[in-house]
């Protein structure tokens, strides 16, 4: 990869890089994660025939 | 007593089975026709494609869940459909060709047609791992021989070489770039795993005109105080992993360690490989449909890229006047009402992305992806339509617009349970709205994405739930699609 393309690339802090693995935030976001995909998954379901 | 027949065993086709059998009475009978013995959870193909998974593990054989469900399952292909039958029966019926070449007819009073992609290597010279000099990850066969291959790369990698890995998509009309993204992520991951990364070079090459489009158009998430396109975010995974990319491609030709490709102004490239993984464009399966009297009616069907006609706008208009409302909403067939398709199987009326064409008149664009969730609840409600037909009503009672449905995906980025990583994303809804969302086509408080090691700890709960819930284990109807 060239310096030229790097050079115009956002990059994740120290911080940034830390929180994606580290436990506890992780756990959290598991939790946030989940609740958010079930929003979408109910706005987005239909139920069965005859409703 | 009513016959539903399903044509495939993919994600929409065993999804509309499995419904359908559970909604309808005894006294209606619901058969399977699929060439495959087997059923494929392909999301995790990937891992097979890496050596972090056995094709045992993505797989299960249909036949025993068929039959404990009461499924009637055809092992073979269909190749005709009949919707008025023939000279010699007045009602409609399939033409199966099974694996020894013999040919049967399975007569149904519904059909839904969910057949899936044909993968069409043959579209790029020397494309795919029968006939050509790539790889893939579409079927499990394919992902476990990547993964004998990669683990070659490996091996030579241990012993001082360098390699260069090449991975993306084989054609200027694929799909499916979110698939060839995990793949390449994942073989980053897998590479600094076994300590040889250092000595690998990885070029990611794409027909999307920017990073991150996936065939959907990107997305934009809202991030810092910012609305953020989607190429930023793909663009910093690839910096940060130090992968490089090449976008706006359609890949010419690929020969036993180079790749032809000419990019969106027309110039010609090539680059080297020692390993590349290319997903090939999709078509329709090439099912022909016939009248009563034996004369071919496939165009009133199917559009020329074999994919079923349904209730949407074929009319062919700029990418300025496409529309949400252009997407079809029940998926029934326009010439005959109890003709269906879910799943990859029915016509998108266009693309997602908007498309470009080089000056040399190549198009360059992704087809739309209609793959997981969306395929899954397309299925569904094609059922729900089907068993309210049976009942009496007179037209499909339930939708499954893709401009209407939102969809949630998670892209693994590396498999550990400590260390990996994946982009978990929501978009709503699939296909944008401009008319209902202005600026972005989207509703933004709906839409989202981050990666983490939680992604990774979903997407394999979601590897177990589906794969039970495909098993039609207890309690597989509470498990969303």
């Amino acid at each position: 990869m060239t310096d030229e393309k790097l050079a115009y690339v956002t990059r994740p802090t120290k911080r940034t890089l830390f929180l994606r693995t580290f436990l506890p935030w992780q756990l959290w976001r598991f939790l946030a994660i989940n609740l958010k995909m079930i929003g979408i998954i109910r706005r987005s379901h239909h139920h069965g025939p005859g409703t | 007593m009513s016959r539903v027949v399903v044509l495939g065993a993919g994600i929409a086709g065993h999804t509309a089975a499995a419904f359908a059998r559970s909604w309808l009475g005894k006294e209606h009978s619901v058969t399977v026709v699929s060439p495959k013995p087997d059923y494929n959870w392909v999301p995790s193909n990937i891992w097979v494609g890496v050596g972090l998974m056995k094709p045992a593990q993505v797989t299960f054989p249909l036949a025993p869940v068929y039959e404990r469900a009461g499924i009637e399952f055809v092992q073979g292909a269909a190749r005709e459909i009949h919707p008025d039958g023939d000279a010699d029966r007045s009602t409609p019926f399939v033409t199966v060709e099974r694996a020894d070449g013999s040919r049967t007819q399975v007569a149904y009073d519904f059909l839904i047609n969910a057949t899936g992609p044909a993968l069409r290597f043959d579209k790029t010279e020397g494309l795919g791992p029968d006939a050509g000099n790539s790889l893939s990850v579409c079927t499990p066969g394919h992902a476990a021989q990547t993964a004998a291959a990669f683990a070659e790369e490996v091996e030579r990698m241990r012993r001082g070489e360098r390699r260069r890995f090449l991975v993306g998509v084989g054609h200027g009309t694929c799909t499916c770039e979110g698939a060839a993204f995990e793949y390449i992520v994942n073989l980053e991951f897998e590479l600094r795993a076994r300590k040889v990364r250092d000595r690998a070079e990885i070029t990611w090459i794409t027909n999307e005109y920017e990073l991150g489009d996936f065939g959907m158009g990107g997305m934009h998430l809202k991030r810092g105080g910012y609305v953020t396109p989607s190429s930023i975010f793909n663009a910093s995974l690839f910096a940060e992993r130090g992968i490089d990319w090449i976008t706006r491609a359609h890949v010419e030709k690929v020969e036993q360690s180079r790749v032809l490709y000419e990019t969106l102004d027309g110039a010609h490239h090539e680059q080297e490989f020692d390993f590349a993984m290319l997903l090939p464009p999709f078509s329709g399966v090439g099912l022909e449909a016939c009248d009563r009297d034996g004369a071919d009616i496939t165009d009133r069907l199917f559009l020329p890229n074999e994919f079923m006609r349904v209730d949407a706008d074929y009319t062919a208009k700029p990418y300025e006047e496409w529309k949400a409302s252009d997407w079809p909403r029940t998926y029934q067939s326009a010439e005959y009402q109890n003709v269906f398709a879910a799943g990859i199987a029915f016509a998108p009326p266009h693309a997602i992305s908007r498309p470009y064409t080089s000056p040399n008149g190549t198009v360059i664009a992704p087809a739309p992806p209609r793959t997981g969730m969306p395929s899954a609840m397309i299925g569904k409600a094609v059922a729900g339509s089907v068993v309210d037909m049976i009942a009496g009503a007179k037209a499909p009672t339930h939708t499954a617009s893709m401009a209407e449905m939102g969809a949630a995906c998670v892209a693994s980025a590396g498999a550990n349970p400590f260390t990996g990583t994946a982009a978990s994303m929501t978009v709503f809804p699939v296909v944008p709205d401009f008319e209902r969302y202005p600026d972005y086509g989207r509703d933004l408080d709906r839409t989202f994405g981050e990666i983490g090691l939680a992604g990774h700890w979903i997407k394999i709960v979601l590897h177990h739930l589906f794969l039970h819930k495909a098993r039609l284990r207890p309690g597989w109807r509470l498990i969303p699609e």
